[in-house]
């Protein structure tokens, strides 16, 4: 039982932000570092995670795990934990990687931290600090099953590069691996050329103040000229003005940035527990007693559709 | 096509409040149904309204899942029957148990599709559903956005990071539905009074066979965070002095 494993998070070469933060995360910890990969073409890859430290990289090649799918992906790393019996296998808490995460620990028997914030690994033995009751409370948890499997909280671990021997490792495609049920059809990318919510250094969301996709406009045109990602409270998500992959919450996604610009969100605790742990925020809200204000960094009582025309105009200059 | 259809009951967590040592309290917080549970029954409906058969609702969980209002307001929202499995072994279950009880359980009951909501709003570790499925041995998808009956198979849709995958089940199948796959109806007064008459069946864990009932995660604390030191600066209106500041405040941590 050696060695913590990052499973990389990637679609069609393109690797997540995460896959990074475990890494260095990983680190951390003393032990050999593997990244552990699975795709088509992946193997070339490997450099991109020397970079950040990883000692082994497990590449998996083959057709049916060009696309995540949970039958082939959880019958792979079965066998793989079975044979180079890893002390620790980190996944990305996203939703292919609870998916995969959860399926595998029923299948192994052990214990599984989700969404983690903070972690603490040694030899059978991991510590993790996870947000419950919408944020109100942290829980501490630990596990000693082995290995130790959890779900890494996009945008909350740094990223340092340190160089790893990255050495490729090529394990058997398991028996099992083609059992597929499930038989994707379709990738319908939700194309937008903003940054994507959970890995954006800036957020700026509109919720009930923006009253409607006009007032959605406006904060759009914001979030470009900061380069931003733009998401919505539950409000503008179930109005239709916003997609449903742009929802910061409890439910949708949360986002950790260095600035969060609520825009017309009164701050519900489901909302909160989304962005709470964004470095500055700032809010823009018509309601002194909006909830959003207790959680700011800088807020504006006033009515977005006065206020944020005018940063616009001024970041225009 | 018989579906069940699985919830939790949950404290009202806006109503938890911190202790002076950070502990929490739950003295005015009430036992509700986990909102999210609320679309896995939505979306039931709906489905059985569009291809015809029943949805059984399940709980598992200690004697409060007992409470009388809480049965009628499950019920209330469509489900023909209720199965509670009762123990006070499973007052501070963990994933595993809970979906080692739900699936002895949906054995029991039967059933084509089992729904779950994503997550509970209490703790939402999100694995309860997948574990679920796994334990049955049938296929299991999580961040389900929408459901599409073909036959005797489900087109799924799910909302991923960056884009929607949509792919073909085959039935039996346990899903974990999103939040946001509907938006879920009110029951009226004759809904809640119909409730009161619809039969509900109480289990124990030896009833469905569950020896062993141990955690694989172990609490070690659960205390309430150290706020964050927000500067908390609330200006009024816009003139542009405010705006000017508001700005400072952008481009500083912009760079």
């Amino acid at each position: 039982m050696a060695g913590t494993w990052v499973f990389v998070e990637q679609r069609d070469g393109n690797i997540r932000k995460v896959t990074f933060e475990m890494l260095t995360e990983a680190k951390k910890y003393g032990d050999e570092v593997s990244a552990v990969v699975f795709g088509k073409g992946v193997k070339g890859l490997a450099p991109e995670f020397a970079k950040f430290g990883a000692d082994k990289v497990y590449a998996v090649e083959g057709d049916v795990f060009a696309d995540y799918n949970t039958g082939a992906y959880v019958a792979q790393i079965v066998a793989m934990i079975n044979e180079f019996k890893p002390n620790a296998v980190l996944f990305a808490h996203s939703f292919n990687g609870r998916d995969f995460a959860s399926r595998l620990a029923q299948k192994l028997e052990a214990g599984l931290a989700t969404d983690v914030i903070a972690a603490e690994i040694s030899a059978g033995k991991g510590l993790f600090t996870r947000a419950i009751y919408a944020g109100k409370a942290l829980s501490k948890v630990e596990i000693t099953t082995s290995p130790i499997l959890a779900t890494i909280r996009p945008g909350v671990f740094g990223v340092a590069e340190s160089a790893g021997a990255g050495a490729v490792v090529e394990p058997a495609v398991a028996a099992g691996a083609g059992d597929v049920y499930q038989i994707v059809k379709e990738f319908k990318p939700t194309v937008s050329a903003r940054p994507e919510l959970t890995e954006a250094e800036v957020v700026v969301s509109g919720g009930r103040g923006c009253k409607g996709p006009e007032g959605i406009k406006i904060i759009e045109e914001f979030a470009d000229l900061l380069g931003a990602a733009v998401g919505g409270s539950r409000a503008s998500i179930d109005s239709g003005w916003l997609g449903h992959e742009l929802q910061v919450g409890q439910t949708g996604k949360v986002v950790n940035p260095n600035l969060y610009v609520a825009c017309g969100i009164s701050g519900a605790i489901q909302h909160l527990a989304g962005m709470s742990s964004s470095k500055f925020i700032a809010a823009v809200n018509t309601d002194t007693e909006a909830p959003i204000f207790n959680v700011s960094d800088f807020g504006v009582v006033g009515d977005l559709f006065k206020v944020v025309p005018l940063l616009v105009a001024e970041l225009k200059k | 096509m018989k579906v069940i259809v699985c919830y939790k009951i949950v404290p009202e967590e806006a109503n938890i409040e911190i202790n002076q040592d950070g502990s929490l309290s739950f003295a005015n917080a009430e036992w509700k149904l986990s909102q999210y549970d609320l679309n896995a029954v939505e979306a039931a409906m709906q489905l059985v309204e569009a291809v015809g058969g029943s949805v059984t609702a399940l709980t598992v969980g200690d004697q409060k899942i007992e409470n009388s209002k809480l049965k009628k307001s499950i019920l209330a929202r469509g489900p023909e029957d209720l199965y509670l499995v009762k123990d006070e072994r499973l007052k501070r279950a963990d994933t595993h148990l809970t979906a080692a009880v739900l699936a002895a359980a949906v054995a029991y009951i039967g059933f084509d599709l089992v729904l779950c909501g994503e997550g509970s709003s209490d703790f939402y570790a999100q694995q309860v559903g997948i574990q679920l499925g796994e334990l049955l041995q049938v296929p299991v998808i999580n961040a389900v956005s929408k459901i599409t009956p073909a036959g005797d198979r489900l087109i799924i849709e799910r909302t991923l990071e960056d884009e929607i995958e949509t792919l073909e089940l085959s039935l039996p199948a346990v899903l974990a539905v999103t939040a946001d796959i509907n938006v879920t109806r009110l029951p009226g007064m004759k809904e809640i009074l119909a409730a009161g008459k619809k039969p509900v069946t109480e289990w124990d864990l030896h009833k469905i066979g569950i020896r062993h009932a141990g955690p694989r995660v172990e609490e070690v604390s659960t205390l309430a965070p150290e706020q964050v030191a927000r500067k908390k600066i609330l200006v009024e209106g816009d003139s542009e002095p405010k705006i000017a500041e508001f700005l400072d405040y952008i481009r500083k941590e912009l760079k």
